[in-house]
């Protein structure tokens, strides 16, 4: 009985976190650049019943194909991240890019150290830096610095071009882009950043519009790539199945109170 | 007294089955599980004989019927029914359409599951989310990125460029399969052959074959039946109380 109460206790726990990711993708339903996460569940594997010392028949003919066992409930494997592309909506913006395919913009965080993003709605420091809504400066060979407010304009092939303030249009130079051979074993950190881990593999950059990379569109940004109605279903779910993990519970508990009253 | 240790025998056994109702629940959510169930059976049969002091010569005993002694788990079946298929709009989400196993490399082991829920590792090979390589006909598929097109007949392509078909087998009725967790099996006594007309959805993900109306009345059943089997206990236990305490009383 102990043993149902730890199987359930697994589904319960297993299904709480589920409840959680779903909490966190739908409170970034209005995050730009967002990448939706979803639990990865596997079954554990029980002892066998005759290891325990339970009644089981050898008589059986023919014999089971498998030992008789039981199951140790469901561990959550870990975390799948979406990375299909959100709705790229135009927003008017000039400091507003969106990735249209893959990569991430490569960020340098106020420790020096680089983590990847596709959050494309940058601001300016007062040095004329790009840098994101946290502060980390978008790694590119340029300030925005003596040029006129408002005239950054960006190809999609990642070339951003300013006017200085003498009227002059010059090449500020390259926007670059980096991907990962498996985005899904990126390190999702706050901030809407990703760290590169052994699972996603070394970075490899190029500019934009290059073989297997995206383009870069201005005044646009990546939506979030929640789909709520999605999300809705998968709370139900999660909702339902910690239910009914939560009934065996409560039935192990009943038995083990029957148990407790055999004796008169 | 033997029907005090028949309770137990059923006690223990509904046990058993709440744990595999456990578990089938706890995996509602995990795909390409398979529900198991427990199969009750009797312990053999024995013939019982009149006897009023102890036992009688052979020549005359008198059978009156026959009696099981208890009972037992005869086996916990894997119960293979297609899950519903559920849709995932990942690329790597991959179900099968009808009969067959994707065949996974885990150690120097071969192993087979219906969960199609794959990744690419660093170094490019198509795995699954634990990390075992998924083997496709001309052994571990080299993708090198996620953004791959699945055709219905496990083919993998890059912008057009194949990279390898995915191993997808079936067993004969012969073979054995035994659990070995993260819904992956170990297979005996069978050889692997390629499955007929088992088509690959990308993009979908087969679900758990557990039906949650049926765990439930089976949960329900399992509380009954424990409890009917504590009223046995409970009652023999009130005859014996009677037997020590009232029987040899005075007055």
């Amino acid at each position: 009985m102990i043993k149902a109460v730890h199987i359930s206790r697994n589904g319960v726990m297993a299904f709480q976190s589920s409840l959680n990711q779903v909490a966190h993708n739908i409170s970034n339903v209005y995050t730009c650049g967002y990448k939706k996460g979803e639990l990865v569940f596997g079954d554990l594997l029980g002892r066998s019943i005759a290891q325990r010392r339970l009644p089981i028949s050898r008589a059986a003919s023919p014999p089971p194909v498998e030992e008789p066992r039981t199951g140790a409930g469901v561990a959550s494997l870990g975390t799948v991240r979406y990375f299909n592309m959100g709705m790229i909506v135009e927003t008017n913006r000039y400091l507003d890019l969106a990735i249209e395919g893959e990569g991430f913009f490569r960020v340098i965080c106020s420790d020096g150290s680089v983590a990847y993003t596709r959050q494309g709605n940058f601001f300016l420091d007062a040095r004329g830096n790009l840098v994101t809504a946290r502060g980390d400066r978008l790694e590119v060979p340029f300030s925005l610095d003596n040029m006129r407010p408002g005239s950054l304009t960006v190809d999609p092939d990642g070339r951003a071009f300013a006017v200085a303030l003498n009227g002059e249009r010059v090449a500020l130079g390259q926007i670059r882009l980096y991907r990962f051979v498996n985005p899904a074993g990126l390190e999702a950190v706050a901030g809407n950043l990703y760290l590169p881990t052994e699972a996603s593999g070394a970075p490899e950059g190029a500019n934009p519009g290059s073989q297997g990379f995206g383009i870069l569109r201005q005044f646009h940004l990546e939506q979030s790539n929640v789909d709520l109605g999605r999300e809705m279903i998968q709370l139900i779910n999660a909702q339902r199945a910690l239910q009914a993990n939560a009934r065996a519970l409560v039935t192990a508990d009943e038995l083990w109170s029957l148990t407790l009253h055999a004796k008169s | 007294m033997i029907g005090l240790y028949l309770a137990e025998g059923a006690m223990l056994t509904q046990q058993v089955r709440l744990e595999l109702i456990s578990n089938n629940l706890a995996n509602i959510r995990t795909p390409g599980y398979k529900r198991s169930e427990a199969v009750q059976t009797s312990f053999g049969e024995w013939l019982v004989h009149k006897s009023r002091t102890g036992p009688l010569p052979q020549e005359q005993r008198r059978p009156v019927g026959t009696m099981a002694h208890n009972v037992a788990i005869a086996a916990t079946p894997t119960y293979w029914g297609a899950g519903p298929l559920q849709e995932s709009g990942r690329t790597l989400d991959l179900a099968l359409m009808g009969p067959g196993f994707f065949q996974i490399r885990a150690g120097e082991e071969n192993l087979y599951t219906r969960n199609g829920q794959f990744t690419v590792n660093h170094e490019g090979y198509l795995t699954t989310i634990a990390g075992d390589l998924v083997m496709g006909e001309d052994g571990p598929l080299f993708l090198g990125t996620e953004e791959v097109r699945v055709a219905a007949d496990g083919s993998l392509y890059r912008e057009e460029v194949f990279l390898g078909r995915l191993r997808i087998v079936e067993f004969g009725p012969e073979a054995a399969f035994q659990r070995v967790g993260h819904t992956l099996y170990r297979v005996e006594g069978g050889e692997p052959l390629p499955a007929q007309g088992t088509a690959v959805w990308s993009g979908f993900l087969e679900s758990s074959n557990v039906d949650l109306t049926r765990e439930m009345t089976s949960l329900l059943e399992v509380r009954r039946c424990y409890e009917a089997a504590q009223r046995v206990m409970h009652t023999y236990d009130s005859l014996l109380a009677r037997a020590a305490n009232e029987l040899g009383a005075l007055g």
